[in-house]
């Protein structure tokens, strides 16, 4: 029956997608679908379903409609029950729109945010089942919790 | 030796690639290639591209035998998972590099845990490159993320 749980997993290129892959290992098992800003990742998870999405900043308002347009088309094609990302503006907005069709999601912010969480990351409070930060001094009680780094 | 120069695709880091341009003039033992992202700065001294795809990037950080990259968390945990030697030299808000300081809290992090070489400015990077083989890979992690963290997703992919 786990079997048939499908996972979508998301990060931008670059720093986020290296941590994202660090994490398969607790995907194993399950159905998972993974999404990025960079065709050529595909090679990095070849044998899986791969989204090449619209990478977006803060900057570019339409890149950021085409985006949400990209990501509402995947959850609807691939209809996980559990988003995972491990941070970056395309992770957040897939963890949003995830709750327009009831997904459980896990934001996991990344290493690199040592001082503080990311900008992402504060908003993504609000969308994430699991919250999590790597960094223990920057967990509190009420999250981000720390379950350890993907060190 | 093999350099390979690291500073993202996106942003370029004109700086860090203009130092080791300028080192590499009379280096004529060393091939250097970089991926310098979209900038007019030309470098002289190394082979450059502005983004690799994966499947070349790969390739060219394999066959290197240092890495000088920004302090970009991708790079680095494949250093350490490859166990190559590789300086990190951070970018600065204050220069416009980046748009925050992270990567500076980075490198003190991970200079903390003692795990890579940090070069924070030019001086400490050239102080390197004085004798760039002996430059050595300082910490090893496994291909997945510590049993902790790997066990807490498991278990709420389980209940979810």
């Amino acid at each position: 029956m786990q079997k048939n749980k499908k996972i979508l997993a998301v990060a931008s290129s670059g720093g986020h997608w290296i941590q994202l892959l660090r994490i398969r290992s607790a995907f194993e098992g399950y159905y998972v679908t993974y999404a990025s800003t960079e065709k050529s990742n595909y090679s990095d998870v070849e044998g899986h379903d791969f989204y090449a999405l619209q990478d977006a900043n803060r900057k570019s308002i339409l890149n950021f409609f085409k985006m949400w347009l990209q990501i509402f088309g995947i959850l609807r094609n691939v209809k996980p029950s559990i988003i995972i990302t491990t941070g970056s503006a395309p992770g957040l907005m897939t963890l949003i729109i995830g709750k327009l069709f009831s997904t459980k999601n896990v934001w996991i912010d990344s290493i690199a945010n040592v001082e503080k969480l990311s900008t992402s990351g504060k908003i993504a409070r609000n969308f994430a089942d699991l919250y999590l930060t790597q960094w223990e001094h920057l967990a509190k009680p009420e999250g981000p919790l720390y379950k350890g780094s993907i060190l | 030796m093999k350099i390979f120069i690291i500073v993202g695709s996106i942003f370029p880091f004109d700086r860090l690639i203009k130092i080791v341009d300028n080192w590499a003039q009379d280096k004529n033992d060393m091939t250097i290639i970089a991926q310098i992202g979209k900038t007019n700065y030309i470098p002289q001294n190394m082979k450059y591209y502005d983004k690799l795809g994966a499947k070349e990037f790969n390739e060219c950080f394999s066959g290197s035998d240092l890495i000088i990259s920004h302090a970009g968390m991708g790079v680095i945990l494949k250093s350490l998972v490859e166990q190559k030697p590789v300086i990190v030299f951070p970018r600065k808000c204050e220069l416009n590099e980046v748009t925050t300081n992270h990567q500076i809290a980075t490198a003190k992090a991970l200079d903390k845990l003692n795990f890579v070489n940090i070069a924070m400015d030019e001086v400490d990077l050239l102080c390197y490159l004085e004798n760039p083989g002996s430059i050595i890979s300082k910490h090893k992690i496994g291909e997945f993320a510590s049993p902790p963290l790997i066990n807490t997703l498991k278990e709420f992919i389980e209940n979810n």
